[in-house]
């Protein structure tokens, strides 16, 4: 009788082994669905919304530095005359390149904002699947993904900005008011003054 | 030789070794059964495997790849460019009654400011969509990468089952087997007994405590008896 046992024991032990199998594959695969369902929120638009958020954070006070350097650069051309001149265009333009330029350096920053998140959640992504394919547990790879969702949730810190534009102000009034002075100044060749450290002697 | 038992006991030899051979078989086809369900299985892995990794190549083709260089260059720049301030829009400070060689210096240093600051944005853009296509890039091959290492995971399970699988196939037919081995050794003892009880007429007589001949001597040993 013994041998007839023996005989099934083996087979039914195999046939466990081959369900359990299959049932730690079939966790991995709905681990697979809750961690792409969890992350999903993490997509293009959501990525685009990081940069925008952080376009935000930053465009205010670009424009109030630009603001405040545009006045002052007014009042600093009105005060030397040299407001209604075309010197005074070309110091607002230098002003307003830089504008220009910050513009486009405020963008690339913010949008690398969201890359660096989109970095993160995709570590995360990452760090949760191998722990699912480690483990086979849906119900602790759920758990991971949701924490780290509400991580990559969390607001990035911004770096604020520096002085962007008194630079522009300062060296663009002043440069006009030496160049006027007589020295060499924004080089705009509009002043030809007699007065400066070089003399023409006869 | 022709006795019932010696009858009997060729037959349980040849019954017994007949059926340990279909017990063998049955758990040899047992066992091909379970590494062919196998090499199946594994097939199935390797075929999804294969076909995770083409498409993640299919990602980095050359089309594939200009296309997507131009479009993150394209959504850079749109979004750098969106944010450049049209300087031409911007009121005139203090300024009026000015000469028109004065306001076409104006006009002309706020058009060249707005279009540095697209120009500018355009070159950013071009510059920082190849990182960001690099990017894309990484991203697409990590998940190809997870989803190798999941029917990686699945083959070495699957493949962790086979051994206890032939272990469950090389029980199978043992019943057989074992009552084959059982009919075999009926059949051994039947014929050593066969041989023994069979009289001989000149020959020796085989038993248990020895050999002997007719005339209970052993042949060479003169007149010893034995038994």
């Amino acid at each position: 009788v013994c041998i007839f046992g023996q005989d099934n024991s083996a087979a039914k032990a195999a046939e466990q082994a081959r369900a359990e199998e299959a049932a730690r594959q079939g966790r991995i695969a709905s681990g697979m669905e809750r961690v792409n369902s969890v992350f999903s929120q993490f997509d293009d638009p959501y990525y685009d919304k990081v940069s925008a958020t952080a376009l935000d954070y930053y465009k205010p006070e670009v424009e109030r530095q630009y603001t405040d350097a545009r006045k002052a650069l007014t009042f600093n051309l009105a005060r030397s005359g040299n407001l209604s001149s075309t010197a005074g265009a070309d110091a607002f333009r230098k002003l307003n390149d830089a504008k220009g330029r910050t513009d486009v350096d405020i963008a690339n920053r913010a949008q690398g904002y969201g890359t660096d998140v989109r970095r993160t959640v995709e570590g995360q992504r990452n760090d949760v699947t191998q722990g699912l394919y480690a483990t086979a547990d849906p119900e602790a790879a759920y758990s991971s993904a949701s924490t780290a969702a509400r991580l990559a949730q969390a607001p990035p810190s911004y770096s604020p900005l520096g002085d962007l534009f008194s630079a522009f102000v300062a060296s663009g009034a002043n440069a006009i008011a030496a160049e006027r002075a007589g020295y060499r100044g924004a080089s705009t060749g509009l002043f030809n003054s007699s007065r400066g450290s070089s003399r023409v002697i006869a | 030789m022709c006795d019932p038992v010696s009858i009997g006991a060729g037959a349980a030899l040849a019954g017994g070794t007949v059926m340990s051979g279909m017990g063998r078989n049955q758990a040899n086809k047992a066992a091909g059964r379970a590494m062919s369900a196998e090499a199946g299985r594994q097939r199935g892995y390797r075929d999804a495997a294969a076909g995770a990794w083409n498409k993640g190549l299919d990602k980095i083709e050359r089309p594939a790849t200009e296309q997507g260089l131009k479009d993150a260059q394209s959504k850079r720049t749109g979004a750098f460019q969106k944010n450049v301030t049209n300087f031409s829009a911007i009121p005139a400070d203090g300024r009026s009654n000015e000469p028109k060689v004065i306001a076409d210096a104006y006009a002309g240093a706020n058009k060249a400011s707005t279009d540095y600051g697209l120009n500018y944005g355009a070159r950013t853009g071009a510059l920082e969509g190849y990182g960001d296509q690099l990017y894309g890039r990484s991203v697409d091959i990590g998940r190809t990468r997870q989803d190798i290492d999941q029917q990686g995971n699945y083959s070495r399970g699957s493949m962790s089952v086979l051994p206890v699988e032939l272990e469950g196939a090389s029980t199978k037919g043992s019943t057989l087997r074992s009552i084959g081995e059982i009919f075999q050794g009926l059949g051994n003892l039947g014929l050593m007994y066969a041989f023994t009880k069979a009289p001989t007429a000149a020959g020796p007589n085989i038993t248990a405590a020895g050999v002997r001949n007719s005339a209970g001597t052993i042949p060479g040993i003169g007149s010893m008896r034995i038994g």
